[in-house]
Order: structure tokens, then C-alpha cells, then sequence
């Protein structure tokens, strides 16, 4: 599955709901606020990092970009996609949203 | 690839709408179908014809309708629009008001459904 | 229809009924989808599972209580499954006691086998 998380980490449990169901293969996409839960020194950088240990987690850049978060500024691993590569991840696995 | 998008929320407020935009164009654009936009919830509200946002802001019923020109299905949810006044005289086309049923015809001939 | 050929969707529920109003919405598809004889399920996880909080009252706020309708979608209008997720409840100190309808607990391994399974993942 490819799970889309669309809400700040910091305002609801989207993220840590999403990560109970995650399985092998599974992507995290963060979009919208999501992408706020990629900023280095931030309380969630264990829990990117703990994700990425065993899944994928990627960005929409043109949301990473909108919020003024460089690239230098997001945890290590985390890979930077525009709409073209969300078309591509939704191709690979089936999408359920965490709104 | 065959592409149903759901549409749950409203115009401006939310970003959904926006990103279900931009999604939809990048994907016809490396050759996908979108086999068709459902507006759900308040997401009813994108294709409000009396929609005038300011003229240097973008018009999201205007930019919805111009990919309708390309071949786009929208469908608005005629339950869900009668409850918020978005009826057959205020959407932008009273062709697109049709019955949740449609929603499940996108999740039978859609490879993919995708909730904005 | 045989089985093989029905499109398998889910409902993912996760807000809790009244502050944010999808359930309402969500029931008028779930009632539609399962008259059209597809393979159609329900799952209540996160906050989701208060809408199933038996007790509710929402006449002072003019609304509707639909803690109750689930059972009837299961018995009269085709919706195969509906499952609510162990965890939630416990996290929020419910068990199956405190139930408004007669709904299947699953452990989030067993839901998310389910999930994976599906076609179609509408979430609300």
C-alpha cells in the first residue's frame, strides 16, 4: 500500500495511525502539512527515521517548497517528489489516505 | 493507468483540491485516464457556479471545467450537494449532479482510487 | 454476481461523529455501495470507533445518532464486514461492552491483512 498522509504530525495522529499499518514494501507519502513531519531536529525526526529503517518515505517537493523547508533541512534518506513521481508511486501500490 | 479520484473537501480552506488538481494533470500528462472526479462532503463546493475568487487567484470551478474540456468526468454528489444548496442551478454544469452509485462505478473500473 | 468478480472496497472511519460530521455522508455510500452487490466492508479505527459509542445522545445539538445503523447495513443492506480495531478501543478505554451495534473486533494485524486486500480504500 501506499500511504498518504496529508495533516501536520504536530496537529493530528495521521502519522503514528498510518505506521501501525504499515507492512513490508509500503511507501509513506507526505503531502500538505504532512511534510512538516520531515524537518530535521523536529520531534518526529525518530519517527522518520524509525520508518525508514524498514519503508520508503518520500515528499512532495512542491509542498516542501511551499513551506519553506530546504533541502539541508530534511532528515537524511527522505526523498523529494513532484506530482509526476506521485502518479508513479500510486502506479506501484494501492493508495489509502490519512486524512 | 485507470485513476478515480474522491474529493472530499471544500475549495480554498483546504488544500485537497489543489493537490487532487495538480495530481490529475501530472497524470494525464504520462498518459493515465482519469476515469472520473467524485465531489464528496463539502468537496461538492468546487463546482459551485457562483465561484469568483479575486482576479489574480486561480478559479478552481474554472480550472476543474477546463479539464472537463479535455475529457475529465466531474460528478457531484446530488445528496450530498442538495444538503449544501449546490443544486442543479448553481453547479456549473447541472450535467455532472449524479447519484453516489457513480462513486462505486469508479471503484469497479478504476486500477486505482485515490481520496483527496 | 460470484465472488471473484465483485469489487472489494472498504470504508476506513477514522473520525469521531458530531465535531467533524463524515459519518453521516459515509453511511448514505456505504448503503448505496451495498446495493450494488459488491464486496463491501467497514472498518472503525483512531477515532472512528466513537461513532459506535453506545449511549449517544446528539437531540440537543439537532442532529442525528447513527450509532445504531451499523448492524441494520450489515443485516439489510449486503455490507459484508464491519470490523472495528481492538487497539483503538482500548486506547480510548472502550471494549466491546460499550458498543452500540453488534460489529466484528479485529487486532490492527488481522485489519491490516484486510486492508491489503481490498481494491478500493475510501477513507472518511
Amino acid at each position: 500500500m501506499l500511504h498518504i498522509i496529508k495533516k501536520s504530525p504536530y496537529e493530528t495522529n495521521a502519522l503514528n495511525d498510518s505506521i501501525n499499518y504499515l507492512m513490508e514494501n509500503d511507501i509513506v507519502l507526505l503531502i500538505e502539512d504532512a511534510v512538516y513531519t520531515v524537518k530535521k531536529g523536529g520531534k518526529f525526526e525518530d519517527t522518520v527515521k524509525g520508518i525508514l529503517q524498514n519503508n520508503k518515505v518520500y515528499c512532495l517537493e512542491a509542498d516542501i517548497k511551499a513551506r519553506g523547508i530546504s533541502e539541508g533541512e530534511i532528515v537524511e534518506n527522505v526523498k523529494l517528489i513532484d506530482y509526476k513521481g506521485f502518479v508513479e508511486k500510486v502506479c506501484e501500490q494501492n493508495p489509502v489516505t490519512w486524512p | 493507468m485507470k485513476f478515480g479520484i474522491l474529493v472530499k473537501d471544500g475549495p480554498y480552506m483546504h488544500q485537497a483540491m489543489d493537490t487532487a488538481y495538480n495530481f490529475i494533470v501530472a497524470a494525464m500528462e504520462a498518459g493515465h485516464e482519469i476515469t472520473g472526479v467524485f465531489f464528496y462532503n463539502d468537496g461538492v463546493y468546487n463546482r459551485c457556479s457562483a465561484m469568483e475568487p479575486p482576479r489574480d487567484e486561480r478559479n478552481i470551478m474554472k480550472i476543474l471545467s477546463e479539464l472537463e474540456l479535455k475529457g475529465v468526468k466531474m460528478i457531484v454528489c446530488v445528496a450530498a450537494g442538495k444538503r449544501r444548496g449546490v443544486v442543479d442551478t448553481t453547479v456549473c454544469d447541472a450535467k455532472e449532479i449524479s447519484g453516489l452509485g457513480q462513486l462505486l462505478e469508479l471503484c469497479i473500473v478504476s486500477d486505482r482510487m485515490i481520496t483527496f | 454476481m460470484s465472488e471473484q468478480e465483485k469489487t472489494k472496497v472498504m470504508f476506513i472511519c477514522r473520525t469521531a461523529p458530531y465535531g467533524v460530521a463524515f459519518e453521516q455522508e459515509a453511511i448514505e455510500a456505504m448503503v448505496m455501495f451495498g446495493a450494488y452487490e459488491q464486496d463491501v466492508s467497514v472498518a472503525f479505527l483512531d477515532d472512528g470507533v466513537f461513532s459506535l459509542k453506545k449511549g449517544q445522545d446528539p437531540s440537543l445539538l439537532g442532529k442525528k445518532n447513527f450509532s445504531k445503523t451499523y448492524e441494520i447495513l450489515k443485516d439489510d443492506f449486503d455490507i459484508s464486514n464491519i470490523y472495528v480495531e481492538k487497539e483503538s478501543l482500548e486506547e480510548r478505554g472502550l471494549s466491546e461492552g460499550d458498543l452500540a451495534a453488534e460489529v466484528e473486533i479485529l487486532d490492527r494485524n488481522a485489519l491490516r491483512q484486510r486492508m491489503n486486500e481490498m481494491k478500493a480504500l475510501l477513507s472518511f
